[in-house]
């Protein structure tokens, strides 16, 4: 098992598509930034976790982390290396896990290294008195909507596993980065009056602000657990009966 | 002599389709087994089933004598390289066989280059997969097979794409292979 993270985590940093999203997060951090910055006429944000937090509620990190993630999963599958070792672990679960550990250190890759990004850039574009924050509400945001977002990647690693597909997973990742699904869940609201907003991942990550109440954070918190958790089952049950090609 | 490979009434279904029927095959240690038979007969099903690749609808597979869930401890002693060689084209050969070495928690860095030679790809070690002919993915799929010196190797058309040299070189290499 561990050698099959070892591996797994090899083929990461060793891969051109690592770095290359690697260096369109930070650029993405930082030209986003110099675009609110240039918008001299109104002053949105009055330190940089407002900033911060209104750029990951943006889906931007959430599309690079899904990309990543789907990059390196569809490569083993499409490419066959995985007939290579399918017979090395003695059960089929197995195989999922490392992938989920890879999801976490490519979320946490880009997750954080966009968030530095997006500060350094508030403090560069805003000024020093910008940065002036509380570091105990960045760190709960961050934390936060870092499970959040593992959780989206391992969704997306369960959607790829599910469908082999990765047109379908790069569509049904947009749909909900680009918070298209929230009119779905609008329309449901209308129908059956209840607020499926509040109990979705992807609405959970585009909700979540500097200042949202207590109860805001712990019930993210709640959700993305229980996401992690279901897809994690779902992803050992898909794999343990599918077979491999 | 102990019994390697062992089927009995392999089956397989794919929906209405029975594609394996009752297969009985028994390879001992040592030999060279071949399958042979027309396009869709059934063979790469029956070495997917070997390998634990796909599960059997009927009968069973009996892997150097053990059989039910002992067989899955077992096939960590079968290199495997079933229809395309599953390379990353991405990556050079040095690098495939390297991520199977760490799987396999091989750390040697001479074993690699050694093994490279023995399949006759020294000279491309640093090349990139993709920009390799069919031939020489081929030799890499049977390193990629070979890594670990599996007790068992299962090698589907392993001479696909190779030049007549190659052919025979590699037909020597199994039957060396086989000897050790």
């Amino acid at each position: 098992m561990t050698k099959m993270i070892k591996m797994d985590l090899y083929r990461f940093f060793r891969s051109a598509s690592t770095w290359t999203i690697l260096f369109a997060d930070i650029m993405l951090a930082f030209l986003s930034v110099m675009l609110v910055s240039t918008n001299k006429s109104i002053q949105i944000y009055s330190n940089v976790g407002e900033l911060l937090a209104a750029q990951i509620n943006g889906g931007m990190i959430m599309i690079l982390c899904a990309v990543a993630v789907i990059i390196f999963v569809s490569g083993k599958y499409k490419n066959g290396f995985i007939k290579n070792i399918a017979n090395y672990l003695p059960r089929r679960e197995m195989f999922v896990l490392p992938e989920i550990i890879v999801s976490f250190v490519a979320c946490a890759l880009y997750f954080f290294v966009y968030s530095i990004c997006t500060i350094a850039a508030g403090a560069i574009f805003f000024g020093n008195t910008f940065i002036d924050f509380s570091f105990f509400a960045i760190i709960k945001l961050l934390i936060v909507q870092f499970i959040l977002h593992w959780a989206f990647c391992c969704l997306m690693l369960l959607f790829y596993i599910l469908t082999g597909s990765t047109t379908f997973t790069v569509a049904a990742g947009l749909l909900m980065a680009l918070k298209i699904l929230n009119g779905l869940y609008v329309l449901v609201e209308r129908f059956t009056h209840f607020n499926v907003n509040q109990f979705m991942l992807d609405s959970n990550i585009f909700q979540i602000g500097m200042y949202s109440a207590n109860s805001v954070y712990a019930r993210a918190i709640v959700i993305g657990l229980i996401f992690l958790l279901s897809e994690i089952i779902l992803l050992c049950m898909v794999i343990n009966k599918k077979e491999i090609k | 002599m102990e019994v390697f490979v062992q089927t009995n009434n392999l089956t397989k279904w794919y929906g209405k389709h029975k594609v394996v029927n009752s297969v009985n095959l028994s390879v001992k240690k040592g030999e060279i087994y071949g399958l042979t038979g027309r396009n869709g007969a059934g063979k790469t099903t029956v070495l997917r089933l070997i390998s634990g690749l796909a599960k059997p609808s009927g009968g069973n597979v009996c892997l150097f004598e053990k059989n039910g869930h002992d067989t899955i401890y077992a096939q960590n002693r079968v290199g495997v390289l079933i229809e395309n060689p599953g390379v990353y084209p991405n990556m050079n050969a040095k690098e495939n066989i390297k991520l199977k070495c760490l799987a396999k928690g091989i750390s040697s860095k001479s074993y690699i280059t050694e093994l490279l030679e023995s399949v006759g790809l020294s000279y491309a070690d640093k090349k990139k997969v993709k920009h390799f002919s069919v031939g020489m993915k081929q030799r890499l799929g049977i390193a990629l097979a070979l890594v670990g010196n599996p007790e068992l190797v299962l090698l589907d058309e392993p001479i696909n794409g190779l030049d007549p040299q190659g052919m025979a070189e590699i037909r020597e290499m199994i039957r060396g292979v086989s000897h050790d």
